[in-house]
């Protein structure tokens, strides 16, 4: 009678390492990261890249590829031609938000480590032509000097 | 029937039912493995992009452009310092890796060894630059980007702001 008919396993401690790693995986989730196809952009490593903070406004991800293609969610790799439209339409698109006129929209740069500095610089040039001024660089940050230096 | 035997010693147990939330616990854990992504090692670098070269064909193109599209953290002086950098090209696994660093001040220019000795190089150079805040990477066009951004790494450390330069073997106007 002991342990015969009442085979039910004790799940309350199977709910608490349920639970602990829930709430690990729901600190740690960012949508913000969602614009970016995942997988495709291996980022060069750097020392003193900040970590992100969320509220940092409008932010257009523009990602390079190793051969110089520019890709971007919801379109395949576009060549020159195809990003410079792709980039008049977003900066269209910025002005249209803004108030006064002025692109407010900052470029995050993902260029894949094997890109070309060529290459990469033709796209900030692009974006800088149709009027976009801030500029970010996303890189993998690794070990070594403390982040956020103090000077 | 355990009530029988028992009688009144004990207080009736109380289950709460756990496998259902059990269950919506694992249905909500899996949602958010799925959507986890480690971009908590992502970081990210301000940069600016110096306005003399692309200046030109940005008229030509854009009649009537933006008159203030340059905000306060945009760049005002030109860079004091530029670094120039090779690139190795000639297509073995190390190509657009770096083969000649150089630092340009207004007084001269002086070749670097190393990326190593680049921050020492420019915190001391900085000192007597009028303009502490860029600084102008210059790089060949088959430089890495993996890189560039050691540069940036090394200018960052030494207290600059790093901008970039068109590289001088590339027709931008293209």
């Amino acid at each position: 009678m002991a342990g015969g008919g009442e085979g039910e396993p004790d799940l309350t401690a199977m709910l608490d390492v349920v639970m602990q790693l829930l709430m690990y995986f729901i600190l740690c989730v960012q949508f913000g990261a969602e614009e970016v196809p995942t997988g495709t952009i291996a980022l060069p490593n750097s020392q003193v890249a900040k970590p992100l903070v969320n509220s940092e406004g409008e932010m257009l991800f523009v990602n390079v590829l190793p051969d110089g293609k520019v890709i971007v969610l919801g379109h395949d790799p576009m060549n020159m031609t195809e990003t410079e439209l792709w980039l008049g339409n977003r900066a269209m698109d910025a002005k249209e938000k803004a108030k006064d006129n002025k692109i407010q929209t900052a470029i995050v740069l993902r260029a894949d480590r094997g890109a070309s500095y060529a290459d990469v610089y033709r796209v900030l040039e692009k974006c800088k032509k149709h009027g976009f001024t801030k500029f970010k660089v996303r890189a993998t940050a690794v070990g070594g000097a403390p982040p956020a230096g103090g000077h | 029937m355990a009530g029988h035997k028992h009688r009144d010693n004990r207080p009736p147990k109380i289950e709460i039912p756990i496998t259902a939330m059990l269950d919506m616990s694992f249905q909500l854990l899996f949602f958010f493995i799925l959507n986890y992504k480690p971009s908590m090692m992502e970081g990210q670098m301000d940069m600016a992009l110096p306005a003399k070269l692309e200046a030109a064909s940005k008229e030509k193109e854009n009649p009537n452009p933006v008159p203030s599209d340059k905000p306060d953290d945009d760049i005002k002086l030109p860079a004091d310092l530029t670094i120039s950098i090779k690139a190795v090209r000639d297509g073995s696994p190390i190509h657009g890796t770096i083969s000649q660093l150089s630092v340009r001040i207004r007084s001269g220019e002086s070749i670097i060894p190393s990326i190593d000795a680049l921050t020492d190089h420019l915190e001391k150079a900085r000192d007597k630059a009028e303009n502490k805040e860029d600084i102008s990477i210059v790089g060949e066009s088959a430089l890495r980007w993996s890189e560039v951004v050691k540069v940036m790494d090394a200018c960052r450390k030494a207290g600059f702001r790093a901008g970039f330069g068109a590289p001088p073997d590339l027709n931008v106007g293209q």
